[in-house]
């Protein structure tokens, strides 16, 4: 290559990535110690608390965000038809077509 | 320099002589296929001293003269995105060495096919020819789709492949309404005759061929064959789609747009508008799927309103936000699919709530997941941020209200990407399950592109530099000048 | 003037076959329809009138080109009709097996993957 900076720091480029990836995967072979030690237990305030307890119930979570924004209703506008799909795409043909055709 | 149209030439020979060697046996083909893309990828490396010293260099197939016969014209945007879609497809094409266990002959000849096409669109100077390479890319990723032949796949395959059918018929009703009022089909003598007319049989063509290439990208009233055919497909051929073919037609409105056609106020309007919808429809969309690729399929249709809201702003910053954008998403998307190869490989699953308990974790998921996961949400240190950033500073210029969208739409991802990595790591987890050792294989090119990830967000200026270079690519007096000698 | 309309009534033929018909087979066709209606659009724009067709006889270019019809768009159709023609195939060996699997072949009654 004629020694153009921008190409040679691509191959090296390529190369660090590959080695910062290698160090990667070699740090993360070490064996992981004992998890049910004393450091390891969730602090709860003195109470008796069990890993399960803390999840987070996963579909309530963003619940009200999903009814202000009404999710459900775009969802439910995606049938799986293809006939709906294709009439989508011949409006929004029609409207590109309708400004262009009107401006140009 | 003979080195013209090489690539393309390389990977053709590569896709026919697969099923040649696999008469023989098959233990070469994933050779054959890594021998024909790492030369394809050497090749184009090549070519980027030469076109960053001249500019633009162009070849004319078979020495006929620039509007009579076909050019082929690299500039820096063709030539680093040519670098950047080889890449990924290597990685897929390694990951998929042990993910696909039958039909390999079919499979790799399929995916070297879709590269010929991808590179063909991106490095040609002739609108026909860019039809017929669309056509090339858009059939083989009909079949490869179709390649488990489930249930879901079927249904998947038929509805991609009727609506890109209609996309590629209308962009030939587009090319034919040119070539009645113009005559020519090179696209530097279109770029010259355009300028004086204002036919609005030209107007005409010009939505017909921008609606083609916006169901190709899946931007939101044309998105509906992408979520389907992002689930349906096997994994590594996701992170193709995802990475290459959905960027392809991105690019094609770019070149259509701001060198071929002037940029008229009412196209740009039109682009921001339809990325603004894209963006958040897409966002809002993703946050209610049960299965991981879909809501990753989501993900892209929004992360391709992001990139269409920032190059119909118009501007060097926009411009260069959005194209940086595009490499950027095809490396984090193709990361993200990838890992999610790696799940369903061993969970046989797409489910999210069905998951738990049925992996192995393994640090380079976990590792790979979250950095994908920020990335894509735009944290500072990974490559997302610049691209991201450089989207905030040019909408702010332009209009706040812009800003607040792209920033609501981001602040989605968090909340989708969160979600996706607690149901599949952290929720109910069952460490150390016995499942089957994964091969290195699979996990050598997620390594690769965290590594990739991680680079490009420490030193910043090097892909902002890159992108000014490929924004000045789309020049249009420096196109003509350079094509039509 | 005559071969206009007839492609333009075969694209617009095709196009509401492709939309509103319910068995997939029948979209299928109305795509083949569209697609042929562009074909003779794109040939009927290189018609010349009283002319002849693109073929060398004797090596007299100038007098070929003043009277034979555009080769250009024929060139393009001939490609298009090739692509279609692998298109359709690649459709019709899909609905195969999909109609082995759902045991129909309605657009409204496929459909699992929703949302």
């Amino acid at each position: 290559m004629t020694g153009y900076p921008l190409a040679n720091a691509a191959y090296v480029f390529f190369l660090l990535a590959l080695g910062i990836g290698f160090v990667f995967y070699w740090k993360g072979k070490k064996k992981t110690g004992e998890r049910e030690s004393e450091k390891n237990k969730i602090y709860a305030c003195g109470e008796d608390m069990k890993p399960e307890e803390l999840n987070i119930p996963s579909e309530t979570f963003y619940r009200n965000l999903i009814k202000i924004l009404k999710i459900e209703k775009l969802r439910e506008w995606h049938t799986g038809v293809l006939s709906d799909y294709l009439l989508w795409i011949f409006l929004g043909m029609a409207v590109l077509v309708f400004v262009l055709v009107i401006t140009w | 320099m003979i080195f013209g149209f090489l690539p393309i030439a390389v990977m053709l020979a590569t896709t026919f002589l697969i099923p040649l060697v696999s008469l023989k046996t098959e233990k070469y083909i994933i050779h054959t296929t890594l021998a024909g893309l790492f030369l394809s990828l050497l090749l184009s490396i090549s070519m980027i001293p030469d076109v960053l010293s001249k500019g633009r260099v162009v070849y004319q197939m078979e020495g006929w003269k620039a509007p009579f016969g076909i050019s082929i014209v690299f500039d820096p945007l063709s030539v680093f995105l040519s670098v950047a879609f080889i890449f990924i497809v290597l990685l897929a094409v390694v990951f998929s060495h042990k993910y696909i266990k039958y039909k390999k002959t079919e499979y790799y000849s399929l995916v070297c096919l879709v590269l010929v096409g991808t590179l063909g669109v991106i490095n040609t100077g002739d609108i026909f020819n860019m039809f017929v390479y669309l056509e090339i890319l858009s059939v083989s990723s009909y079949a490869l789709t179709a390649f488990f032949k489930k249930k879901e796949s079927l249904e998947a395959a038929i509805k991609y492949l009727i609506i890109g059918s209609l996309a590629t018929s209308l962009v030939l009703l587009g090319i034919a309404f040119i070539y009645g009022v113009l005559g020519t089909l090179n696209m530097a003598d279109i770029a010259v005759k355009v300028s004086g007319t204002a036919n609005p049989v030209i107007g005409t063509a010009l939505a017909l061929i921008i609606t083609g290439m916006f169901i190709k990208s899946g931007l939101v009233p044309f998105h509906a064959w992408l979520p389907d055919a992002y689930q349906a497909s096997p994994s590594p051929v996701t992170s193709i789609f995802s990475g290459v073919t959905t960027n392809v037609g991105m690019y094609a409105v770019l070149r259509l747009v701001f060198t071929v056609f002037n940029p008229v106020s009412v196209l740009l309007w039109m682009l921001m508008i339809v990325g603004a919808i894209s963006m958040l429809g897409g966002a809002l969309l993703a946050l209610v799927q049960n299965s991981l690729k879909r809501l990753l399929a989501y993900s892209s249709i929004s992360q391709m309103g992001f990139v269409a809201v920032s190059v119909g702003l118009g501007t060097q910053t926009g411009l260069s936000g959005g194209v940086l954008h595009i490499i950027n998403h095809s490396i984090i998307k193709g990361l993200l699919f990838l890992c999610a190869g790696f799940i369903v490989y061993q969970a046989k699953t797409d489910n999210m709530h069905e998951i738990s308990g049925k992996f192995k974790f393994n640090p380079v998921i976990g590792y790979s997941f979250i950095i994908g996961a920020l990335s894509l949400v735009g944290v500072p240190l990974f490559n997302g941020f610049v691209s991201k950033w450089l989207i905030y500073v040019a909408t702010f210029q332009v209009s706040p209200v812009l800003t607040v969208l792209a920033l609501v739409s981001s602040a989605l991802t968090l909340a989708y990407m969160l979600r996706a990595f607690y149901l599949v790591f952290l929720c109910n987890a069952k460490p150390g399950a016995k499942q089957k050792k994964i091969p290195l294989s699979m996990q050598l090119p997620l390594i690769v592109l965290v590594g990739i990830i991680i680079l490009l967000g420490v030193f910043p200026g090097f892909s902002i530099d890159i992108s000014n270079l490929m924004v000045q690519s789309l020049n249009k007096q420096q196109y003509i000048g350079a094509v039509l000698t | 003037m005559i071969p206009y309309i007839a492609a333009m009534a075969l694209v617009i033929i095709g196009f509401y076959a492709l939309l509103l018909k319910d068995n997939i087979l029948k979209k299928i066709t109305g795509l083949a329809l569209f697609s042929n209606g562009i074909h003779l659009f794109l040939l009927s724009l290189g018609y010349r009138a009283g002319g002849v067709p693109p073929i060398m006889q004797d090596l007299n270019f100038t007098r070929l080109a003043s009277l034979a019809v555009d080769p250009l768009p024929q060139a393009l159709v001939l490609t298009s009709i090739v692509i279609n023609l692998s298109v359709t195939a690649l459709a019709v060996s899909i609905i195969i097996p999909l109609y082995r699997k759902f045991k129909t072949l309605s657009v409204r009654k496929i459909p699992e993957m929703r949302g």
